[in-house]
């Protein structure tokens, strides 16, 4: 009886420290939804501005395209950091993570100063027409750059859990290298590709100073939200932000039940 | 045939030292060692799914060093049976069907004749996470076999199972085997490794210590380590029934007496252990400490008892005989 109270004087502690954060997100939520209510007209008249929701979509749209590029170059790249234990592969590990640890600005400079039309990169491609300054492949590289580590450790983290011995007995059934990834290690890895990608598209579209580096125009919805703070101020940049948040909730909510059920059918392992 | 001439392989700190062997068409071989001693390494050898440093592998005479699993056909089985969690019994078992293009027709009437010789029929919607251990033996067994190999090879495939199971499933072996099957079995189980192999190799830090028949190499251990892992509890130098050297013999096959008899040594119990319906005895003969298994109901001996120990002729295996069993 003693044990099972200790037991829950800890559990009871564990939650009391717990509450901070979440309270924190809830009360933060809870007041600027109140304010936003308080005058629906207004966010109405904000929430439907084109500008507003093209930005919104436009976002989405420049996260979604970082997240396919992630898919097809991240995921390989995932595969063979999971499989090596060199110590190449170790720095590459480390090297993939440096986006997580430098501020944002720095990761906006870096990629600014390879992809501005003198840049390494941006002079040989803007010779062929396609802009980084202020343009959208400007957009989805930044925010490419800041996604990379979230997609490629999630997804590494699954193909590690897949036992190295179901792809050698799938060798000894006659499947190709190529075919056991495709139908062996891919499909176990499913949630985990699902929830980095979902990881990544949610880094991609808060991103704000590496994007503005490079892109301040088109606005994506951080730069739109600091533009009218800095000229219409804090009621018309709540609203703004606000429209967002309400987005972002009902993505994520459909992305994270797609996820579950994708991964609820595959991952068994 | 199987023939690996000086293969030698390195993987981390594991290595695998110049090793020869021959696996003859038709063998039930069991391959045993201590844990780490390379003996899913041999098999994945064997399988393709490592390539050797050097050396030559080759399978009914070809050298398929360089030939990939996919291309060798050779089944193999995981102790942990390797199912495909995402498939169902019947995709798993269909699996390396597909891969060489079987017509569908003829994949599903496979599946089900090979479930129906393992008795997993009722199972093959089922996923195999939901499966017990005997199940997902047979599954796997049957998901290696669909593709018909001519080799199959068993790395501890009883090793989860229960005494009941297990019985079963060495039977299917059997059964398999006696339809002439090369099989490769690999167990650190001295019980399975003694009731199943008609050969029998034993391989200890990435090296074949011995080969041989069952009998061969349970009665002449090549040297001291291997007569240890094959059980024998007692080793030491002497002069024995025409025997001189190193000799080793097995705890049970000594008995104890409390009356001087034929062959017996004097001594002194030092310690006693029950392991089960046995009885373990330290003795001290004076120049030797002999341990000594017998049935508990054979005596009342406790610490401190002066006994006769009987060493029957037949007991006594000299280590390092040169036989015909090594190096065959």
């Amino acid at each position: 009886m003693a044990k099972k109270l200790r037991m829950n004087m800890f559990l009871f502690c564990c939650a009391l420290l717990g509450a901070l954060p979440v309270g924190l997100i809830l009360l933060a939520l809870l007041n600027i939804t109140l304010g936003q209510l308080s005058d629906p007209a207004f966010l109405w008249l904000v929430a439907t501005e084109s500008e507003v929701i093209g930005t919104i979509l436009l976002t989405f749209f420049a996260g979604f395209c970082a997240v396919v590029i992630l898919m097809i170059v991240g995921t390989p790249l995932a595969y063979l950091l999971a499989r090596s234990t060199t110590r190449t592969a170790k720095l590459i590990g480390t090297i993939i993570d440096l986006p997580v640890m430098l501020p944002h600005t720095i990761a906006g400079i870096l990629v600014y100063l390879l992809f501005m039309p003198n840049g390494w990169i941006g002079a040989p491609l803007s010779a062929i027409g396609i802009a980084f300054q202020d343009a959208f492949p400007g957009i989805v590289t930044a925010m490419l750059f800041v996604a990379t580590p979230f997609y490629v450790n999630t997804v590494q983290e699954g193909f590690a859990k897949v036992p190295v011995h179901l792809e050698n007995a799938a060798r000894t059934l006659g499947a190709s290298p190529f075919t056991v990834f495709r139908t062996v290690t891919l499909p176990m890895t499913l949630r985990h590709i699902s929830s980095g990608s979902v990881l990544a598209w949610g880094r991609g579209i808060s991103e704000f100073s590496a994007v503005i580096m490079i892109a301040y125009y088109p606005m994506v919805i951080s730069t739109l939200i600091y533009n009218r703070f800095m000229t219409g101020g804090l009621k018309e940049s709540s609203a703004v932000a606000f429209t967002m948040i309400v987005s972002c909730l009902l993505i994520f909510g459909i992305l994270r039940f797609a996820a579950g059920r994708i991964g609820g059918k595959y991952d068994r392992v | 045939m199987i023939e690996f001439e000086d293969v030698s392989l390195s993987l981390g700190e594991f290595s695998l030292k110049n090793l020869s062997l021959t696996i003859d068409d038709g063998e039930l071989c069991v391959i045993m060692g201590p844990s780490g001693a390379g003996k899913t390494i041999i098999l994945e050898l064997i399988a393709g799914l490592h390539d050797p440093d050097t050396g030559v592998v080759r399978i009914n005479g070809v050298d398929v060093t360089n030939t990939p699993p996919e291309k060798r056909g050779i089944g193999i089985v995981y102790q942990d049976y390797a199912l495909f969690p995402h498939m169902s019994v019947e995709e798993n078992i269909c699996y390396g069907m597909q891969r060489k293009k079987v017509p569908p027709g003829e994949q599903k009437s496979v599946c089900q004749d090979l479930a129906k010789t393992f008795g997993i029929s009722h199972l093959l919607k089922r996923r195999p996470l939901t499966l017990s251990g005997g199940e997902a033996q047979r599954v796997a067994l049957s998901r290696a076999l669909a593709v018909k190999p001519s080799i199959l090879l068993l790395d501890e495939p009883y090793a989860a199972l229960d005494n009941e199971t297990r019985r079963e499933c060495v039977a299917d072996m059997k059964k398999l085997h006696s339809e002439g099957l090369t099989i490769i079995l690999v167990t650190h189980s001295l019980e399975e490794a003694k009731s199943l192999g008609t050969r029998i190799t034993v391989v200890r830090g990435g090296e074949v210590v011995q080969t041989g028949t069952a009998d061969e190499v349970f009665a002449y251990p090549n040297d001291e380590a291997t007569a240890r892992f094959l059980g024998f509890e007692n080793i030491a130098d002497a002069k024995l029934f025409g025997l001189e050297g190193r000799v080793c013999i097995r705890s049970e096959d000594l008995i104890l007496h409390q009356k001087e008899s034929k062959n017996s040594l004097p001594g002194v119990i030092l310690s006693t252990e029950t392991r089960g319906a046995l009885r373990t005895c330290l003795v001290d003969t004076g120049s030797v400490i002999l341990t000594v298994t017998s049935g508990k109901r054979e005596g009342e001996y406790s610490a401190g008892s002066h006994v006769f120990v009987e060493i029957p002729p037949g007991a006594v295996h000299q280590i390092g005989l040169e036989n015909a069993t090594k190096n065959r």
